[in-house]
């Protein structure tokens, strides 16, 4: 069991996200991404000239009125609601448990409630569901699933796994076409068969027109700060390296750059073009992370505002 | 001096060498899969670090195994050594003064507690010469009926000092204490501790007495025994015995018994005189005839309640045994309220029959019960025997009422029984619910079937029996009073009938018999040490190891 923190956003922090925006055009539909039109929402867009075959009880008859003839009524147009599925894929290894204080997996459920929030009372549909392991995903429809979220996430944080196992075998069918597919993790599994597979799926649902969105959570700029230099001795949550007793030296850590840049290279060009959709959230190097960075991050964050941008 | 300074090299030493090590700190990351097999630019410097000692949690434990050892070792030595030069010759004399009784027997116109302590001093002058050069020390403790420790490490003059303030006291001799404190001495950890205490090594027990020394000498050997017998036979005459032959029923004082022995060669003549309360002479005999075990004895009867005083002349060499006060209290025959008109029994066991007697009341059963007297309630139920056996409904098994009574030859007997108030308490009863016996405890009364029968058959037999029972029981209300009672540790004084006449006391007329010598009394090599501690050390020490051992495998960097 994890122990979660308070998601350091508000709901109403959310629907002003929200609102926000859906005020603005997405630029462009990166990864093959289609919106799917579905009825209409009760917010007013504008008025429009009727047109044969608009619905007669959108009519606006006092505005006609004051806009001169009978033969030019007008009709009020709303805002056209654009309804999908969010998949959110959480990486839950071992490494996602580091670091202190704030962990990359307190962030990562942070940013997957705070979607869940944002999309759930536009009726949008999410579904969280474990990266590695075997556990079923959690699926959560509209609104009215917003006061299960609470629970659905204590659901989710009891499992963690150090399973190496992909799980896609739940994930089949919550990836339908136009869904996303938001996959949150810190690309320090091994790159293998099993990663293999991931990439495949990932390159797969993004041919089937999923809009894939893989958010990297970085925090080797802090825990390589806090590790500093000198005699250290190495430990993780479940592996020890070997030697794990080490004069850390700038030469090492040099080392460890390149050795961690190869290994995250090795899957990105796997998933490519998905790798473009990459989202990189890095750890600010010389102070901890803390609630009031997750906010300013999420807050700046262009890529994820997209999700609920309006379509052109 | 080397000690310290080879503890200090050790520690400082140490202490070097956790300033020279690097004190890694430990780390746990995310990306710790990524340090693998970094040896090749693993930085092997080893830089003078005087914070390296302050982090490493290990050290100050490791200090302690350290200084545990050495003093454990140092401990080793220093003991062996210390052992060496405390091996000094010691006198140590725990002098056990006989403060019995017979102390006070005069010998050579001297008591023997006075030869006692002249056998001290010489004693202890003998001891003061052998230990001359060596230390010396004395333990002083009496023994009689109880043992007494007047000084735990008393100098020779005050030694002295003490003994010439000791006497007899009037009491008899316990050897076993005796017994008791060699045992003591036998007991390596207690004696070492007691002798630690007292800061007095015992190395000769010094039994100064009158009595000869016993057999279980030769099994002691913890520490030499001498055993100095003081006394010289001298003639004695005494009482060695003195009892109530009391009735058998009632216990009251019938007669009282004399018994006189002579010790050594007796007198030609010894007179015996007894007393009465009024002062009138009683007896007044003389022993001239010590035939057989020269011991005489005698009786006379007295005839009024209160103290008698018993006299010997001559006496002897042992003063406590010659006169005698004695308390008689109960006397004579048992007077009765009978108010039954058989008037046989009474007749036959010589009661006084005195109307309105407080001693005991027989009347019938169905008379009012309400008297403060002992009443026994007689029935006729063996005028109305049935004709065939009854058997045991239930009886009190502990009743007095029912001693010796065979209740299976009872229940041929076929008795019947009366109604009885309901404060009587029924002791056997019937199937049919008829009380055969019964008794109460406040006032004292007790009913019985009927009086005696005087037949040689179940009936005569058991109302016989129930009937005395009854009596006995009812008379005994009141405890019988002993003619008097020997002093004791808690009441050594004479007086309120108390008498010195323990057994053996007054037998001065053995031949001593001594079992060691004055000049036994020399120093002998002891042993002088404490409790080693150096073991628990290298204990603590090997604990602190494992905790050391297993925090550096199991407790992280930190405590390596």
């Amino acid at each position: 069991m994890i122990h979660l923190e308070k998601l350091p956003l508000t709901q109403e922090d959310l629907d002003q996200y929200r609102f926000k925006a859906q005020k603005k055009s997405r630029p462009s539909l990166l990864g093959g991404h289609v919106g799917r039109r579905k009825g209409q929402s009760l917010a007013f867009r504008e008025y429009a000239p009727y047109q044969f075959g608009d619905d007669l009880r959108h009519v606006d008859w006092r505005a006609s009125a004051r806009y001169r003839g009978s033969k030019d009524w007008l009709v009020r147009r709303f805002v056209a609601e654009e309804q999908f599925k969010l998949v959110i894929s959480i990486d839950t290894r071992p490494t996602m448990n580091l670091p202190t204080p704030i962990s990359k997996l307190q962030v990562a459920f942070w940013l997957a409630e705070s979607l869940t929030r944002i999309a759930l009372p536009a009726e949008n549909s999410v579904v969280w569901h474990h990266l590695f392991g075997h556990t079923e995903v959690q699926e959560l429809r509209d609104s009215r699933a917003l006061k299960r979220v609470p629970q659905t996430i204590h659901q989710f944080a009891t499992i963690t796994n150090s399973d190496r196992q992909v799980n896609l075998d739940s994930l089949q069918k919550h990836l339908p076409p136009a869904a996303i597919w938001l996959i949150i993790t810190d690309l320090y599994f091994n790159f293998d068969k099993q990663s293999e597979r991931l990439a495949q799926r990932i390159r797969e649902a993004q041919d089937g027109s999923r809009w894939v969105i893989l958010l990297e959570l970085d925090s080797w700029p802090y825990e390589k700060d806090k590790l500093g230099l000198g005699p250290r001795e190495l430990k993780g949550i479940d592996f020890i390296p070997e030697p794990n007793r080490l004069q850390i030296g700038k030469e090492m850590i040099a080392e460890v750059d390149r050795r961690i840049e190869k290994h995250k290279s090795q899957f990105l060009e796997a998933v490519e073009p998905a790798g473009s959709n990459r989202v990189h959230w890095k750890w600010p190097a010389s102070t901890s992370y803390t609630s009031a960075t997750f906010k300013k991050q999420f807050n700046a964050d262009k890529k994820l505002q997209q999700l609920f941008m309006r379509d052109k | 001096m080397i000690f310290v300074w080879l503890m200090g090299g050790f520690i400082g030493l140490m202490v070097v060498i956790h300033m020279a090590r690097p004190h890694y700190k430990e780390h746990c990351l995310s990306q710790a899969q990524f340090f693998v097999d970094l040896t090749t630019v693993v930085e092997t410097e080893r830089r003078w670090r005087p914070g390296n000692p302050l982090r490493s949690y290990a050290l100050p434990l490791r200090l302690l195994f350290l200084l545990l050892l050495l003093v454990a070792f140092w401990l080793t030595f220093a003991e062996r050594i210390s052992g060496q030069v405390d091996m000094r010759q010691t006198v140590g004399v725990w002098l056990l003064m006989d403060t019995s009784a017979s102390m006070s027997a005069v010998q050579n116109g001297q008591t023997r507690m006075e030869w006692g302590q002249l056998e001290a001093s010489l004693a202890i002058a003998h001891a003061l010469e052998a230990a001359e050069g060596s230390d010396i020390c004395f333990r002083l403790s009496t023994f009689d009926m109880a043992r007494r420790n007047l000084h735990s490490q008393a100098d020779p003059s005050l030694l002295l000092n003490l003994l010439s303030q000791l006497t007899p006291r009037p009491l008899g001799t316990d050897v076993s204490l005796v017994r008791t404190i060699a045992g003591e001495l036998s007991l390596d950890d207690g004696d070492m501790e007691d002798n630690i205490e007292t800061g007095c090594p015992v190395t000769h027990l010094l039994v100064i007495t009158d009595l000869p020394a016993p057999d279980w000498l030769a099994e002691i050997n913890s520490v030499p025994i001498i055993w100095r017998d003081i006394a010289v036979p001298v003639a004695n005459v005494g009482f060695t015995d003195l009892y109530a032959i009391r009735d058998p029923i009632t216990g009251l004082v019938n007669n009282v018994h004399l018994e006189v022995t002579a010790f050594g060669v007796p007198p030609a003549s010894v007179q015996v005189t007894v007393e009465g309360p009024t002062g009138r002479i009683i007896m007044d005999e003389q022993i001239t005839d010590w035939t057989g075990a020269q011991v005489w004895r005698n009786s006379f009867t007295p005839d009024e309640e209160g103290a008698y005083q018993l006299r010997l002349s001559p006496g002897g060499a042992y003063a406590y045994d010659d006169v005698a006060e004695i308390t008689i209290q109960g006397l004579g025959q048992l007077s009765v309220d009978w108010q039954l008109t058989d008037t046989t029994l009474p007749n036959l066991l010589n009661w006084h029959v005195v109307s309105g007697s407080q001693d005991l009341r027989v009347v019938a059963y169905d008379r009012p019960s309400d008297s403060t007297v002992p009443t026994l309630f007689v029935g006729n139920s063996y005028e109305h025997l049935a004709n065939q056996p009854k058997s045991i409904l239930d009886f009190d098994e502990g009743s007095p009422l029912l001693t010796d009574v065979n209740l299976d030859a009872v229940e041929q007997l076929g008795l019947t029984g009366p109604e009885l108030s309901t404060d009587f308490i029924p002791v056997l009863r019937g199937e049919d619910d008829s009380i055969w016996l019964a008794q109460r405890r406040n006032p004292p009364a007790a009913y019985v079937p009927g009086l005696p029968v005087f037949r040689d058959d179940n009936l005569g037999r058991f109302s016989t029996l129930v009937f005395l029972n009854a009596v006995h029981w009812l008379v005994q209300q009141q405890p019988t009073i002993p003619l008097y009672t020997l002093t004791s540790p808690d009441q050594p004084e004479l007086g309120d009938g108390r008498l010195a006449l323990h057994s053996g006391e007054g037998n001065t007329a053995t031949f001593p018999f001594s079992q060691g010598e004055l000049d036994d009394l020399q120093p002998i090599r002891t042993q002088h040490e404490g409790r080693p501690v150096w073991h628990m050390l290298l204990s603590l020490a090997a604990a602190i190891f494992l905790v050391e051992r297993g925090l550096a495998a199991y407790g992280g960097g930190r405590w390596r």
